[in-house]
């Protein structure tokens, strides 16, 4: 399910967060706990579509092997992996879209 | 062959410099040409069960999600695939000793449990297969791995090439009203082969 960050339907709103730098930034966040490879990262790329050159997306993952392979998507697709973390067994991506 | 003594130390200087220089800047240039052009890949399926459908269309979506042109050759078996309706796609259990058999259901212990059924009960009990399809039907659902026809309609949506064997058409006596519109085209090896050579990676599965 393709939610923006207030939890609204992805087709609502944006919401509008302060990066680090103090510039609003669009964040979209994708629930893609509980599915397995290659779900999480055909969804991953679906809703970069849909994020603006510049914008924020949060991916919220159970399946392990999405660490590497976020990376190599990353890597593949030029764009950035702000940051990777897990709490319990929830692994948690935010992808900036750059192109 | 007429050449001056200053010539000939020229060319040998020349060329030395050249193995010096060469490898380096062919790798660098290599490099560059590797980082601009978009990766291709293509597959040969060749298998119309529900445990082989997914190694073609897991791998063909992926590389269509990292942005790589992709094309798939259908053929034999493997043309089941591209049927308009492929939720009956089954699997057997039938002489495939890899295959685990657990149950998709019922506390932790039962579900642990590997089921040794011999191949003389799996042949000659009528619905086998079908129980066994339900089966891993279910353990797929239960784990989150996506379903043949969801890998398909991301293969379709993400612009991966579908490509029939004419030659299977004509052999099983389907028509081309049987498979999704999406196919673009029934070809033979000649037109394949010349796409595999092209591509970085090429599969048979």
């Amino acid at each position: 399910m393709l939610r923006w960050a207030h939890g609204q339907e992805w087709s609502a709103h944006p919401v509008f967060r302060l990066s680090n730098r103090g510039i609003p930034v669009t964040t979209a966040v994708l629930d893609a706990k509980g599915l397995s490879c290659p779900l999480p990262i055909l969804k991953a790329k679906k809703a970069l579509q849909g994020v603006p050159a510049g914008g924020l997306l949060e991916i919220y993952a159970t399946d392990p092997g999405a660490v590497k392979d976020f990376e190599a998507f990353c890597r593949a697709t030029r764009n950035e992996l702000v940051a990777s973390s897990r709490e319990g067994n929830v692994f948690k991506f935010v992808i900036r879209r750059l192109n | 062959m007429g050449m001056t003594p200053d010539t000939a130390l020229l060319d040998d200087l020349i060329k030395r410099r050249l193995d010096e220089i060469l490898p380096q800047k062919l790798e660098e240039k290599l490099a560059e040409l590797r980082e601009k052009k978009t990766a291709s890949m293509t597959i040969i399926a060749t298998k119309g069960t529900l445990d082989w459908a997914y190694p073609p269309f897991i791998l063909a979506s992926t590389a269509a999600a990292l942005g790589w042109n992709v094309s798939m050759f259908f053929t034999f078996y493997g043309l089941n695939l591209l049927k308009k309706d492929i939720s009956d796609l089954k699997v057997s259990p039938l002489g495939n000793p890899g295959m685990p058999m657990k149950m998709p259901f019922g506390p932790d212990w039962f579900r642990g449990i590997n089921w040794n059924i011999p191949n003389v009960i799996e042949a000659g009990v009528p619905g086998f297969e079908s129980l066994a399809t339900v089966l891993m039907k279910q353990t797929i659902q239960n784990k989150g791995v996506a379903s043949i026809p969801e890998l398909r309609s991301a293969c379709v949506e993400a612009g991966v090439n579908l490509i029939g064997c004419q030659m299977t058409v004509d052999l099983f006596g389907f028509t081309h009203g049987d498979f999704i519109p999406e196919v673009k085209e029934y070809v033979g090896a000649a037109t394949f082969l010349p796409m595999a050579r092209d591509a970085d990676v090429s599969l048979f599965i």
